[in-house]
């Protein structure tokens, strides 16, 4: 997965070494001498990419951004690949192609946006009077300890660090916290969350789970299976690189019992040696809703574990779906492979047999796992069912790239040479209905 | 022939306990050990049953027993060797069917075929160790009960098959001679064994690296949600079907197969299709299902569908072999056989599954076998040479 980001980072590389950002039409029609920096530009790179791309990024320790574009002086050099890369609509990075305009964090510029661009790094990437830039972008976390959802209402840190040893190269492990009276003494809806995997670059996701507390008279330690998500209680979520925090809509929460168990389920992925080993202490902060809360939310996966992914094959569909009991909301897509998936599509097939596209992601790349999020949440009636595909690509040609071998037939497993097929869906149910699915997962 | 095939040749008097051959047990692999394997796996709980299946009914003692009218004492043919987890009850063998503790140790014993004055049984033995001296250590036999039913096709080789007949059940079904004989199986509910007390808020890491064989962990990924049936050929070629566990006939699937249209296929939205594996190609009638369909020198791997044609049903072959149960795709269709269809018989409830049966009345012909209530769909095939 680490693979994925090194090439993101050689080709904006490569993109400014070589200056391949040819002038296109629409930037040859533009006034070049009227473009600058502070007046045109900056504001593009306000809104579009300085979230991720400044020196504390906001997901995982800022691995999926490895330049900063805060000023001028750090966003001239990368000028010519920022152009190379607007033009191809790579960045900002964006991987559905469909439904357009649904979701909250869809990320995109303009066709007027790019050619401002291409026209400013064709005039030069010129300055221009700081005075007509805007002024500098305030985020949330400068002010809340890092947390860009804002000041979150508690934060449970993993008691002590571990360190991820230096001769590890796949590690999955799971960190268990019960928590007290003193930190949770009652109930709560919970309407936001923010992970923290607090180990540097070396986390290839990190999954959170909550366990609510042993029934009266029952084994008050029971871990099912302390190495993974199963038996561990409901998802939170799981981040990875390209994943970001959740707020829930108003109305919806999702329940948080007293002396619940929370689970960090981390995997570490680096290239062992000595010196690589790192400390890590996970964080998990939550934003308490205080309002009513109309929908339980839930996070689950579809998925489909029985595969076995054929040697050398560059086209195979593995396919994962379930059909919903009730009345259910959508609210997320995260479609997750590993190193061989190469495209996504979620479907739904609603009980009167009409069928609809809920996502389709044709370029799929572990190195950014965008979580897709409804700007609204839509409402599927009981019976419905939503199909989950996603191909994969098992070739000699993508095992070079992507470093993986091509001649193995994985099934499912945690490992990065591994594969996995889960649709993660996040939906919400009315609080008083039933919260059955069925499916293989 | 190998010393596992005469391992299981051994025949003796058990009322005298003359064990007339000895030898090792098996290893459960694939390896081509001159012995059938027939396996099936419920609930990620397998049972196996390990058994020659060049031994003729017509050659020296065991015609006698086959064909004896009576007998005055026991006898016994060693026949099998049956391999389950603690989980697994057959007749006497392993734990109560609601037991208050967990057996100390899986099933591992040899199967011998025995006709008493009384009737017909199958005698359990803990697999044989290698010396004399430590057979005589050896614990009693136990008897397993078998149903017994005289049959109008000569079945000239041993034949044994696992069928399921539940989530948690199966029947155990030999053929041989003019002779069926039949028990049931269970996997039994074991009682949970307290958890460890946690010392430590840092759970089991499991630490890998590229070169780990993870393999294992594959399979049981897989068995976690499918059931398997599979029939290892004495040289070694495996033959498997996964299917979906636990999806009954109150399944709305179930009730969608019921009206299933004329050209339409049968889909499984609670499950992925029905898988096969085949290391071999197979032939049904005139089609062959080759290997290598996916990828060169790779078993043979297909989605198998049923489809409704008018009042006859057949199978399609699929080349996606890992689609969801309602994700057929037409373009991806590589074969369409006839299958046999029959309704009725006393299970009604019974959960979709499948078996491999072997065909007494053809040599080398099996029987691909697909249940659900009393829908029951059939196809023979051979192992194409």
């Amino acid at each position: 997965m680490r693979s994925q980001v090194r090439i993101f980072v050689v080709l904006m590389t490569l993109g400014v070494l070589c200056g391949i950002a040819a002038p296109s039409q629409a930037a040859t029609e533009a006034n070049e001498a009227d473009v600058t920096y502070y007046a045109d530009v900056l504001p593009i790179i306000q809104d579009n990419c300085q979230s991720c791309h400044r020196s504390e990024g906001l997901n995982l320790g800022g691995v999926i951004a490895p330049m900063s574009f805060m000023t001028y002086e750090e966003t001239r050099p990368w000028a010519r690949s920022i152009a190379r890369k607007v033009e191809a609509h790579e960045m900002p990075p964006w991987f559905a192609t469909e439904p357009k305009g649904v979701f909250s964090n869809e990320r995109g510029l303009t066709e007027g946006e790019i050619s401002t661009i291409l026209s400013w790094v064709d005039a030069g990437a010129p300055a221009g009077d700081k005075s007509n830039g805007p002024a500098p972008r305030q985020f949330a976390e400068t002010a809340s300890g890092g947390w860009s959802l804002g000041t979150p209402d508690f934060v449970f840190q993993l008691d002590e660090p571990y360190f991820v040893d230096d001769d590890v190269y796949d590690l999955n492990i799971s960190f268990f916290k019960t928590l007290t009276e003193a930190e949770l003494p009652d109930n709560v809806w919970i309407r936001g969350w923010e992970f923290k995997t607090g180990a540097g670059n070396v986390a290839h996701h990190m999954c959170g789970f909550v366990r609510g507390p042993a029934p009266e008279g029952g084994p008050t330690e029971e871990i099912a299976a302390e190495e993974g998500a199963a038996g561990a209680g409901y998802l939170l979520t799981c981040i990875a690189e390209g994943a970001e925090a959740v707020m829930l809509p108003d109305g919806y929460g999702l329940e948080l019992e007293a002396g619940s168990t929370i689970t960090y389920n981390m995997h570490y992925h680096k290239r062992p040696g000595e010196g690589s080993g790192v400390w890590t202490q996970p964080e998990i902060a939550f934003f308490v809703e205080e309002r009513p809360v109309k929908y339980k939310v839930i996070n689950d996966s579809i998925g489909n574990t029985g595969f076995e992914l054929p040697p050398g094959i560059s086209d195979y569909r593995i396919g994962s779906g379930r059909t919903f009991e009730q009345d259910t909301y959508l609210l997320t897509y995260w479609p997750h492979g590993h190193l061989r998936a190469k495209a996504a599509r979620y479907e739904a097939t609603y009980p009167d047999g009409r069928e609809e596209l809920l996502l389709d992601v044709p370029e799929y790349t572990q190195g950014w796992q965008e979580t897709y999020k409804l700007k609204e949440p839509k409402l599927i009636p009981k019976g419905t069912r939503v199909d989950v595909s996603i191909w994969y690509d098992n070739s000699t040609e993508r095992g070079t790239r992507l470093d993986f071998s091509p001649t193995l037939t994985p099934g499912h497993g945690p490992r990065t040479d591994d594969e996995m097929s889960l649709g993660f869906i996040g939906y919400a149910v009315a609080v008083d209905a039933k919260t059955s699915t069925e499916g293989e997962n | 022939m190998s010393s596992r095939r005469a391992h299981l040749l051994s025949i003796g008097l058990l009322s005298g306990l003359t064990l007339i051959a000895a030898g090792t047990a098996a290893a459960q692999s694939d390896d081509p050990d001159g012995l059938a394997h027939t396996r099936l796996t419920l609930g990620a709980r397998q049972i196996t049953v390990v058994y020659d299946s060049g031994l003729r009914a017509d050659d020296g003692v065991q015609a006698a027993l086959l064909a004896a009218p009576n007998v005055s004492a026991d006898i016994g043919v060693r026949v099998a060797r049956l391999e389950g987890p603690r989980t697994l009850r057959v007749g006497p063998l392993g734990p109560e069917p609601e037991p208050e503790e967990a057996p100390a140790s899986g099933l591992n014993h040899d199967l011998w075929l025995t006709r008493s004055p009384t009737g017909w049984a199958l005698d359990a033995r803990p697999v044989e160790p290698a010396t004399a001296e430590e057979a005589s250590k050896l614990g009693e036999s136990r008897r397993i009960p078998v149903s017994h039913t005289a049959t109008d096709v000569a079945a000239d080789s041993l034949s044994v098959r696992l069928e399921p007949t539940g989530d948690d059940t199966g029947q155990l079904t030999l053929r041989w001679g003019r002779h069926r004989w039949a028990t049931d199986f269970e996997f039994v509910e074991l009682p949970r064994r307290p958890p460890p007390e946690r010392t430590s808020n840092i759970g089991r890491p499991s630490s890998l690296t590229r070169d780990s064989d993870t393999s294992a962990r594959w399979r049981g990924a897989r068995l976690g949600t499918r059931n398997e049936t599979a029939f290892v050929t004495p040289d070694g070629a495996s033959i498997q079907v996964l299917f979906q566990k636990e999806v009954g006939t109150d399944h709305r699937d179930f009730a969608a197969l019921e009206s299933t249209a004329d050209g339409e296929l049968v889909e499984l939205s609670g499950g992925a299709v029905i898988r096969l594996r085949s290391d071999v190609p197979l032939r049904f009638g005139d089609t062959l299902i080759p290997t290598d369909n996916l990828a060169p020198n790779f078993p043979g791997s297909y989605g198998i569908w049923l489809k409704a044609v008018g009042e006859n049903w057949r199978l399609v072959f699929n080349h996606e072999a890992d689609s969801w149960g309602t994700q057929h795709d037409p373009a991806f269709d590589a074969a369409e056989i006839e299958l046999t269809h029959t309704h009725g018989g006393p299970n009604t409830d019974r959960p979709l599954a499948v078996h491999l049966v072997p065909r007494v009345e053809v040599e080398g012909a099996v029987g691909l076998v697909i249940h659900w209530g009393q829908h029951t769909w059939e196809a023979d095939f051979s192992v194409a040479p």
